[in-house]
């Protein structure tokens, strides 16, 4: 165990030397009552525990208990899962978790009765995957309500809720919820060995366990989908994808996804499917301009001027006659400057974010354009490109976009197009090599598995989607038995 | 004969797009230029029966194939024993290593003639190569992903041939039939070099799920290839008058500069960076198989022979400096490509057809 | 194995290897004019444009001689390089360089992947560096306004499409000749004169704009504009969005050859002279008509063939309607060939009034 300085602590041998080590904090309080029949001593740390439930519960039942053993205490008080020990790991790992030790007549065993106390947030909105129809119901950190919120929406016994704790010292509880018989069990053995294999110290969200969890560290691309939303997650868990619930994090792990589940919002299958396919491919078409449209202004206006005709030609020669940069500075200049306000936005006070937001994109943008320092069609590329990003509802896919701009950009700028088509290569091929816990990244559209297209880049009505994902390979079951067809009405009067 | 791992096996479909993407390559940017030297307005026609003979030679193919999950390295190996079949090996992979280095190497004169003349040969080869050795470290999988995007991505410039269109005279195709057979066959000869691609299939064979469902699917590669040049030809004929096609060495690239869209006008800049996407899955493909041949034949892991393949491939491009080199190096290709096709896939396919029978009888 | 690539790819960062041509630090050349020069060399007038913020355009004109066209790169020394032709719409040559042959110049521009193959030939009535160098205070420069009324007359109007792919179609096709506009510079505006005949690429004759006109519909199947039509009794009717259907028949190509040629003509009436619009007076017209393009369309292949050139590409079209067609024997046959032509004109709609 060296993540503590060698020699900063001994380990206590006895009850009494563990007392007396914890007693340095503050909130650690070991309370002697030696004026009662039987003396008996608590030790708890008061910050843990809910004093309420001490008062009313264990208090008064210690003081009435006739018999003077710690076995007909168990009996006796109305908490459930009580412990009798002496293993000194044991205890200082219950009482750190909110038990209180109950110990009589300073004997070697204590009993240890859960009456410990979570603190967390009230359930709310996601702040960040807003949506304007649907549940608005967002998980919060603490990890039995996420497990309530998430039981309610799927009451079936199969829905398995799996723990492990990782994290050394934060000894962070992670649940694995899936529906067993619908998600598959090589993906629910994989993500439980990985877990397992888990060494780490503090686990302080979830994203860690999602990052460590990846098939491919180096990859910008999300493996698993961060969600706060419960019809999400257990749409998701529905179609046969499991779920990692972490205390402490108000954010769930999805997965296996592939690339299509990034580009889908929740959002999608409340609107009609005829609105929501058009929404999603307007939605595609944004997210691959964003990403291509500031390189290609670079690589054209740089190499290949004359794709453009006449016409566009004096608007763009006389929207950059005045400004002595070449284009590629003039690009990096004004992306470096509209992620410097995304970041600074993000972590400004609200009180003075909202003015300095202003400030930042309307005075500097035009004050640029003013002075000469950009073209205005480069502003409002930039501004659109960093707009469409943001389509994306999952939040990371906004940064890897962000990201990728960035590399396309240099290559424009080296190889004209041939860069930004050698880049694009690149990513393709990352993409087509990238699995998420062993699945294809880019399924359904390679391997191609026509059968899952219906809910891909478009989506059929409900009607159609009578079969789960092939993607999952959990259990092919159907979802929905066909409905009968409908008699027909006739619309004459004659006809019966 | 190994048990291939289901993991690594690829959807039957997928062979339509491995077949069609090998074939296309540079050769449509520039063949109908040839083809028409002998045949002039028939030049169509050509096109025609060259595909229907590449229909056998995969109907061939696929009978040499047919029994077991056997690739055609073990098939040497069989019929010919270890040293003489070993040759037969090496003399393929030799022969898809050339393929490789005329492939890349007309690309980049490609791009060195039309885009950017001071464009040293070594930068674009070695950016190629790096992603090449990104894609074969993946496996077969991702050879036949890139296969496939490099497909589906470029099609759309199929909707490009419309705008010659506007400016050419269909009647240049009349009258039909009026060259000799002798002429025809010339120019069959020469179409061969941009039908070549069909050899992978040979390579390729244990690594498809339900090898006989495939067959059909390897037809609509060829069939689809087939097409596409035929419409190539046909526009090619109708936009250039003769005497102008012969002059013209990158014919559809001159065509499209006429296309013209709202927001772009000289449109060959980018096809030709849509051609990135076309070369790219001939160069993983032939790269796979010569690696695959040095890995069964010489024992040699495949990451590490990749390597010595890619050093091979990146000097032999350099030492190409100029474009009649180039010329050469396809003439070369086409006259390989010729005895392989026309000599020795019927060959082996006689000769797996009696052994089948001798065997079977024994 | 990830970090070798990557840093291989990067590496390359460090070596510039491309040319740049950053859009606004390149002239851009859209139109270029060329005359005889001293010593047989050739004279090029080029006309460059600056963009302002205000989006106002200056124009200069720039002359230099050399003895072949990208020779005159060096010689512009005025202008900062490097001189791109990737945007050239309009090529224009003075009448004597026309008829020596233009075919070499062409070249240059046909073997320079940078050039277009949509730009516009043309041919100046006088000098073609004095109509680029005048100041006529087109809004866009003379290049581009050059290029559009050009395109224009031929999407609307009354000339037979025409540019460098064409020019270069019809010059290395057997039994074809090419044709181009013909400007000329009036004192504060440019117009369109009429079209050049050319033989292979020297110029030998010259249509006018009515002659150019018909020549549009029996070319090809047209759309075309406007024709003035005067009647018999000295009226003058107007026809309007006349569409040709044109079909060329040889017979006999290698034997005896003969041509008929077959036009469809449909027009509408939209002005017209005289009084009452009557059944009577539309068959009038359209007969009238009708044996206004046959009698003209005779007299300019009779003047083809004197010339010896083939602008209505009739020899392209004996090819495609005989096997093992000699083009030597039609060569010879060529300014004897009996030509008929069969016009027929529906009139269709006559305006609102009678």
């Amino acid at each position: 165990m060296k993540w503590i300085k060698r020699g900063a602590s001994e380990k206590p041998n006895t009850l009494e030397e563990m007392v007396k080590d914890l007693k340095q904090s503050i909130d650690f309080v070991a309370y002697e009552n030696k004026e009662s029949d039987q003396p008996y001593r608590l030790i708890y740390f008061a910050s843990l525990i809910d004093p309420e439930q001490l008062h009313r519960d264990i208090l008064p039942v210690i003081k009435e208990c006739e018999s003077k053993s710690l076995e007909g205490l168990k009996g006796i008080l109305p908490i459930e899962n009580i412990e009798i020990s002496s293993k000194l790991s044991l205890i200082q790992e219950r009482l750190l978790e909110g038990h209180v030790a109950v110990q009589l007549s300073r004997g070697q065993k204590v009993l240890l009765v859960n009456i410990s106390l979570r603190k967390s947030r009230d359930l709310s909105a996601p702040e960040i995957e807003f949506s304007v129809m649907g549940p608005k119901e967002g998980l919060v950190e603490d990890l039995h309500t996420n497990m309530n919120l998430l039981r309610r929406r799927i009451p079936h016994p199969r829905l398995r809720m799996k723990e492990i704790t990782v994290g050394t010292v934060s000894k962070t509880k992670v649940v694995v919820a899936f529906i067993e018989g619908v998600a598959s069990e090589q993906n629910i053995n994989t993500v439980m060995q990985r877990l397992e294999d888990l060494d780490f110290d503090i686990i302080s969200d979830s994203s860690f366990i999602g990052q460590m969890l990846e098939d491919n560290s180096f990859s910008v691309f999300p493996q698993m989908i961060d969600t706060e939303r419960t019809d999400r997650i257990t749409g998701h868990m529905n179609f046969g994808a499991f779920a990692i619930l972490t205390e402490g994090s108000s954010n769930a792990l999805i997965g296996p996804i592939n690339f299509g589940q990034l580009l889908v919002s929740f959002e999608d299958y409340y609107l009609g499917w005829n609105i929501a396919s058009f929404f999603r491919i307007v939605r595609m078409i944004a997210i691959l301009a964003s990403i291509i449209a500031t390189p290609l202004y670079v690589a054209v206006l740089t190499y290949h001027y004359e794709l453009f005709p006449s016409k566009l030609l004096a608007t763009l020669i006389s929207s950059r006659s005045d400004i002595p940069f070449s284009p590629v500075i003039e690009v990096f200049f004004l992306e470096v400057t509209i992620d410097l306000l995304r970041e600074a936005g993000a972590r400004m006070p609200t009180k003075v974010g909202q003015t300095l937001g202003i400030v930042g994109g309307i005075v500097i943008g035009t004050a640029a354009v003013e002075a000469s320092l950009t073209s205005n069609i480069l502003l409002i590329l930039v501004a659109l490109s960093a707009l469409a990003s943001f389509t994306t509802p999952v939040y990371r896919m906004t940064n890897t976009i962000r990201f990728l701009r960035y590399p396309l950009i240099v290559f424009a700028q080296f190889l004209g197009l041939i860069g930004v088509a050698l880049f694009g290569l690149f990513i393709l091929t990352h993409m087509i090599r990238l699995t998420s816990f062993g699945n294809p990244y880019l399924a359904p559209l390679y391997p191609p598995r026509i059968k899952d297209w219906s809910d891909s880049f478009f989506r059929l009505p409900y009607v159609m989607q009578k079969n789960r994902f092939q993607f999952f390979r959990g259990n092919q079951s159907t979802r929905f038995k066909d409905k009968k067809k409908k008699s027909k009405h006739s619309l004459d009067f004659d006809e019966q | 004969m190994e048990q291939n791992r289901k993991d690594l096996l690829i959807s039957p479909f997928l062979i339509m797009f491995i077949i069609h993407s090998n074939q296309v390559g540079v050769g449509i940017l520039g063949f109908p230029r040839y083809i028409a030297a002998y045949t002039g307005n028939d030049a169509w026609i050509v096109v025609i029966i060259t595909g229907i003979i590449f229909h056998v030679f995969i109907w061939m193919v696929y009978r040499i194939l047919s029994d077991g999950s056997f690739d055609i390295i073990d098939l040497h190996n069989k019929w010919f024993g270890k040293w003489i079949g070993s040759v037969f090996n090496i003399a393929l992979m030799m022969y898809l290593l050339l393929g490789t280095i005329v492939i890349l190497r007309t690309f980049i004169e490609v791009i060195q003639a039309w885009m950017f003349p001071e464009l040293a040969t070594w930068i674009p080869v070695a950016m190629y190569l790096v992603l090449t050795y990104y894609v074969l470290a993946g496996g077969f999988r991702t050879v036949a992903g890139i296969c496939f995007f490099g497909v589906l991505i470029p099609m759309w410039l199929v909707f490009t041939a419309t705008a010659p269109i506007k400016f050419s005279t269909f009647s240049n195709l009349l009258p039909i039939m009026d060259h000799s057979l002798k002429e025809i066959a010339l120019g069959t000869r020469q179409m061969t070099l941009s039908f070549v691609g069909i050899d992978i299939l040979l390579l390729a064979y244990p690594f498809l799920k339900n090898p006989k469902s495939s067959r059909i699917w390897a037809h609509m590669g060829v069939l689809l290839t087939t097409l596409v040049y035929t419409m190539v030809m046909v526009i090619s004929l109708a936009f250039y008058s003769e005497g102008q096609l012969q002059q013209s060495i990158w014919s559809t690239l001159i065509a499209w500069k006429v296309v013209e869209l709202p927001f772009v006008e000289r449109f060959e800049y980018i096809g030709i960076t849509f051609w990135c996407f076309v070369v790219f899955p001939n160069i993983c493909l032939t790269m796979w198989g010569a690696s695959r041949v040095g890995k069964k034949v010489l024992h040699i892991k495949q990451k590490y022979f990749i390597f010595i393949l890619i050093t091979f491939v990146f000097i032999a491009c350099v030492m190409v400096v100029n474009r009649d080199q180039v010329d050469y190096l396809n003439t070369l290709t086409s006259i390989i490509g010729t005895y392989v096709y026309y000599f020795y896939i019927p060959f082996i396919f006689l000769y797996s057809t009696i052994w089948r029978r001798v065997t079977r009888r024994i | 194995m990830k970090y070798v690539c990557s840093l291989l790819l990067f590496c390359f960062l460090l070596t510039g290897c491309v040319a740049e041509e950053i859009i606004d630090e390149v002239p851009i050349l859209f139109i270029v004019g060329y005359d005889h020069g001293e010593d047989g060399k050739i004279k090029g007038t080029i006309s460059l444009q600056t963009f302002d913020p205000n989006q106002e355009v200056e124009t200069r004109g720039f002359e230099a001689e050399a003895y072949t066209s990208k020779g005159l790169r060096n010689q512009l020394s005025g202008l900062p390089k490097p001189i791109s032709i990737g945007k050239m719409a309009v090529l224009l040559f003075s009448e004597d360089m026309a008829e020596e042959g233009i075919i070499d110049i062409l070249d240059s521009f046909l073997r320079d992947p940078a050039a277009g193959r949509l730009i516009y030939v043309g041919v100046v009535e006088g000098s073609a560096s004095e109509l680029i160098k005048n100041e006529f205070q087109y809004l866009q420069g003379i290049g581009p306004f050059l290029q559009n009324l050009i395109k224009q007359s031929v999407e609307y109007g009354n000339m037979p499409e025409n540019n460098l792919h064409l020019f270069d179609y019809k010059y290395y096709g057997d039994g074809m000749d090419p044709v181009t506009p013909i400007l000329r510079m009036e004192e504060t505006e440019v117009k369109i004169k009429g079209l050049a005949l050319f033989d292979d690429d020297k110029m030998v004759g010259k249509l006018n704009l009515d002659e150019m006109f018909i020549f549009a519909l029996i070319n090809k199947s047209f759309s075309a504009g406007l024709y003035e039509l005067e009647l018999p009794d000295g009226e003058y009717a107007n026809l309007q969005k006349i569409k040709s259907k044109v079909k060329y028949k040889v017979e006999n190509g290698n034997t005896e050859p003969s041509l008929n040629i077959s036009v469809k003509l449909n027009g509408n009436i939209v002005e017209y002279t005289g009084e009452k619009l009557t059944k009577e007076k539309k068959t009038e017209i359209a007969q009238t008509f009708e044996k206004k393009v046959e009698a003209q369309g005779l007299d300019m292949i009779a003047q083809f063939q004197k010339l010896g050139i083939d602008p209505f590409s009739i020899g392209d079209h004996a090819r495609s309607q005989t096997r093992n067609f000699d083009f030597k024997k039609w060569d010879e046959r060529y300014p004897n060939l009996p030509v008929t032509i069969d016009v027929k004109v529906n009139i269709g709609e006559s305006g609102i009034i009678d």
